[in-house]
């Protein structure tokens, strides 16, 4: 990676680890002065084994990572000035902005999980690998230094990949990630700020030419969008806490989002006889791709396994040519979480609102021949950003809970997590179709905003 | 073409230590959820709030103002009328606490000191300029029918369709 | 979500206040060319610009250092000031040059932080803030409007068809030609 401190930065940020099993340990620290210390200490002996951006020579077999609250953060005893340089969203806690991101009803946060409700999450290990057994024995063993260390370990939450990449719909999900300048993995068409493609864009690295859109080219975001200490698009390092926290950090959102595939499959039949859709291709309108991939804008009348398999065309694609929506409708899911171009002035009110996903799927896969398979399954959605509340909030809060910004009035994404009151889905066509759906098939069941600090400030922790 | 909605702003001094008191009574008698310009009828936006302009040096602070500010269905001076009438006891409240408001109790003289106090607009931006609130009101509720009977109507036979489209037109 | 009301108080030059006012007579010339990419930024419901040239007195007073002249900016919109603060910036940075460069401690429209600060340093609280349809945002309310007239000609054509089928043909094409604004 040029120009970033990959030895300081967290691992599975930029870049993800692509390891099919996760497991996440929460733990608060206990509420005394020697536990606040010994858990300080502890964390800051975690900066060497943490796994960072650096490259591997070869892949380990576990990866493990660490991240804080901001309860956390104040139930280390970490000085008032420090606390104070944090930014307010994050120090709210998801919880708290229930109202701004929609957490309402059946996801509110009353209703959330145990141990992922307000106040549990002090600290969360990220462990990730491929063996399960092995997995589950580091689990073990982590728990039980932490608790020998200031901390009270509370809920693992587990999870894994289901086959192909897909989420628990059926859809190949995660691969659709912001390109970030430096990073070389990241030179793909379609990742990155979708902007009019000029001749001397040749001599520049962070720029890719799109294969299936002559007018249009990539370029790469820049790195503090998503890293703390480098400049973001606006220019500048972005607003970080204080030293020695102010480098190579990152926040995370961390939410259990609970799929209910049973309802989703029956709203699906349901609205395909309503608006005269075979089912398959209405799924596909909902969330803007087929589930091998391929994206509808590209695709809108069938899927293309070899498309969803090319990684350099498969996310190359802006939505200028397609204003109505008749190939992919404006409020479908990838369409309204990364509208590319479709909004005024070409990309340039999409840039500073990008995500990067590093979640995975829990529970065991639906069994079609169940219908009222009802087992608690979804997705750990885990985001970072430089700005909780100017990336991954206005994301969710005004595309994916609201439709306004696509001429879609108050209506919500089914598929994205708060569907307050029922949602008139519109599907561009001649004539256009319509299909409400009653509820969300996705529900938030608990997590929490975290701060992923750099490597020096891991360590720094047992002096601060 | 006459604009269907119009824009009012005006500022008035408050006396000299009566800030709190007015920012209390605006606390009191303009609550949000049961607000006075709703009573006006025809008010699309408003706001009422207590405002100090800016300081030329640090030490003089100068004093504070009343600042009212609507969009409103033309004609102004109607609305104005309607406001003096239906808010008289908030309008008061407030700006009883600013020099020369000589109350809500006599159209004339309120009308003169609304004029007096004005400031005229100098460059706007409107959204969805050319309508009043009724037709706001009723154009949204026409498109909220619209979007409920095209779904409806996917699964109806083009018979049924149009006596469902009689029955909901009245035609 | 109701929409949000900003009121930000910019002080200016008397050289630069001269300008701004020159601007305003020019622009209502051509309304268009200015008005149109601001009204663009679809979520703005309004935004006025007053100057004010003498700030009214307290006669209760004696002399008092006179406030200066100040440009005032009231608007409100829907969405976050996030975003709103952005579009500005990227979208119309010229059209902010020409009201503000100005003023006092104007930091340039070019950069979405600088301007934000800007903002939050000249910005007062609105204590009170009333909206008649705190959820229906400026687009809404335009697509409401157009929709409204199309249909009312849709019904007026509808009214001479008697033929189910007929009309079941001329409603599918009335949803097509329409279906941005439902």
């Amino acid at each position: 990676m040029s120009g970033l401190e990959a030895d300081d930065i967290q691992g599975n940020i930029l870049r993800g680890y692509n390891f099919p099993r996760a497991r996440y340990l929460f733990a608060r620290v206990r509420d005394d002065a020697a536990s606040a210390e010994a858990a300080r200490r502890w964390l800051a002996a975690q900066a060497d084994p943490v796994t960072t951006e650096a490259e591997w020579s070869e892949k380990p077999r576990l990866t493990g990572n660490v991240a804080l609250s901001y309860r956390g953060l104040e139930a280390l005893r970490l000085p008032g000035w420090l606390l104070a340089s944090f930014p307010g969203d994050f120090r709210a806690g998801m919880a708290a902005r229930a109202d701004v991101i929609g957490d309402a009803g059946d996801g509110a946060p009353a209703t959330w999980d145990e141990g992922l409700r307000e106040g549990d999450i002090h600290v969360l290990v990220t462990l990730q690998g491929s063996d399960g057994g092995a997995l589950g024995r580091t689990v073990e063993r982590v728990g039980r230094d932490m608790a020998a260390n200031g901390f009270d370990p509370g809920v693992v939450q587990e999870a894994a990949k289901l086959g192909d990449d897909r989420e628990h719909f059926g859809f190949t999900d995660g691969f659709g990630q912001p390109a970030v300048a430096g990073v070389a993995r990241h030179a793909i068409p379609g990742q990155g700020v979708p902007i009019r493609r000029r001749p001397w864009h040749r001599r520049r690295p962070d720029i890719v030419p799109s294969a299936t859109d002559g007018r249009l080219a990539w370029r790469a975001l820049r790195a503090g969008e998503f890293v703390l200490g480098y400049d973001d698009e606006d220019g500048g390092p972005p607003p970080a806490p204080a030293a020695p926290l102010d480098r190579n950090g990152s926040f995370m959102v961390w939410r259990k989002l609970r799929q209910d595939v049973a309802g989703f499959r029956a709203w699906l039949a349901d609205a395909a006889g309503s608006t005269g859709y075979d089912e398959g291709l209405l799924a596909a309108k909902v969330i803007g791709r087929w589930p091998d991939g391929s994206p509808l804008i590209l695709r809108p009348r069938y899927g293309d396994q070899a498309l969803g398999n090319d990684v350099g065309r498969v996310n190359d694609f802006g939505y200028r040519d397609d204003p109505d929506g008749f190939a992919c409708p404006r409020g479908a899911h990838i369409r309204r979480a990364n509208p590319r171009d479709a909004l005024r002035a070409g990309g340039r009110l999409t840039a500073r609102h990008r995500i990067l996903r590093r979640g995975m799927p829990y529970g065991g896969p639906f069994d079609p021949r169940n219908a009222d398979d009802t087992g608690d399954r979804g997705l750990v959605f885990v985001a970072l950003q430089a700005s909780i509340e100017r990336q991954f909030e206005i994301v969710q809060a005004r595309w994916l809970n609201d439709g306004d910004a696509f001429g879609l009035g108050p209506t919500a994404d089914p598929v994205a997590g708060a569907v307050a009151c029922p949602a008139r889905q519109a599907f561009g066509d001649r004539p256009p179709r319509y299909a409400t759906a009653l509820r969300s098939f996705v529900t938030p069941r608990g997590g929490e905003y975290l701060f992923v600090p750099g490597i020096t400030g891991l360590r720094a922790l047992a002096t601060l | 073409m006459i604009d269907a909605t119009e824009a009012l702003v005006l500022l008035a001094r408050v006396r000299a230590g009566e800030a709190r008191a007015a920012r209390r009574a605006i606390e009191e008698h303009w609550p949000a959820g049961r607000s006075p310009f709703a009573a006006a009828g025809g008010t699309h936006l408003a706001r009422l709030q207590v405002l100090a302009p800016p300081a030329r040096s640090r030490r003089r602070t100068p004093g504070e103002h009343v600042l009212l500010a609507a969009d409103v269905d033309a004609p102004l001076d109607a609305w104005i009328e309607r406001l003096r009438t239906a808010a008289a006891g908030p309008l008061d409240a407030v700006l009883g606490h600013c020099a020369f408001y000589p109350g809500a109790a006599e159209p004339a003289a309120f009308a003169r000191w609304v004029a007096a106090s004005r400031l005229s607009v100098g460059f706007s931006v409107i959204g969805s300029p050319g309508a009043t609130l009724a037709e706001v009101a009723a154009a949204l509720d026409l498109r909220a029918g619209i979007g409920a009977f095209a779904e409806a109507g996917q699964r109806m036979t083009p018979s049924e369709l149009h006596a469902a489209w009689r029955a909901w037109r009245g035609a | 979500m109701a929409p949000t009301p900003l009121t930000v108080l910019t002080p200016v030059p008397r050289w630069w206040s001269v300008w701004v006012r020159l601007t305003w007579f020019f622009s209502a010339l051509v309304r268009g060319l200015v008005q149109r990419p601001l009204r663009n930024l679809s979520f703005i419901h309004f935004a006025h610009w007053s100057l004010v040239r003498r700030w009214p007195p307290d006669p209760a007073v004696g002399r008092e250092r006179a406030a200066p002249r100040t440009l005032m900016f009231l608007t409100t919109f829907d969405g976050s000031s996030i975003q709103y603060i952005d579009a500005f910036v990227r979208v119309v940075p010229t059209q902010i040059e020409a009201l503000y460069a100005g003023a006092r401690g104007f930091p340039g429209s070019r950069r979405f932080r600088p301007v934000a600060r800007y903002i939050a340093d000249h910005m007062h609280p609105v204590d009170h803030a009333y909206a008649a349809h705190p959820d229906a945002t400026t687009t809404a309310i335009a697509q409401a409007l157009e929709l409204r007239d199309r249909f009312a000609a849709f019904e007026r054509r509808m009214a001479r068809v008697s033929s189910n089928e007929r009309f079941a043909r001329e409603w599918e094409r009335f949803l097509d030609e329409v279906q941005d604004l439902v």
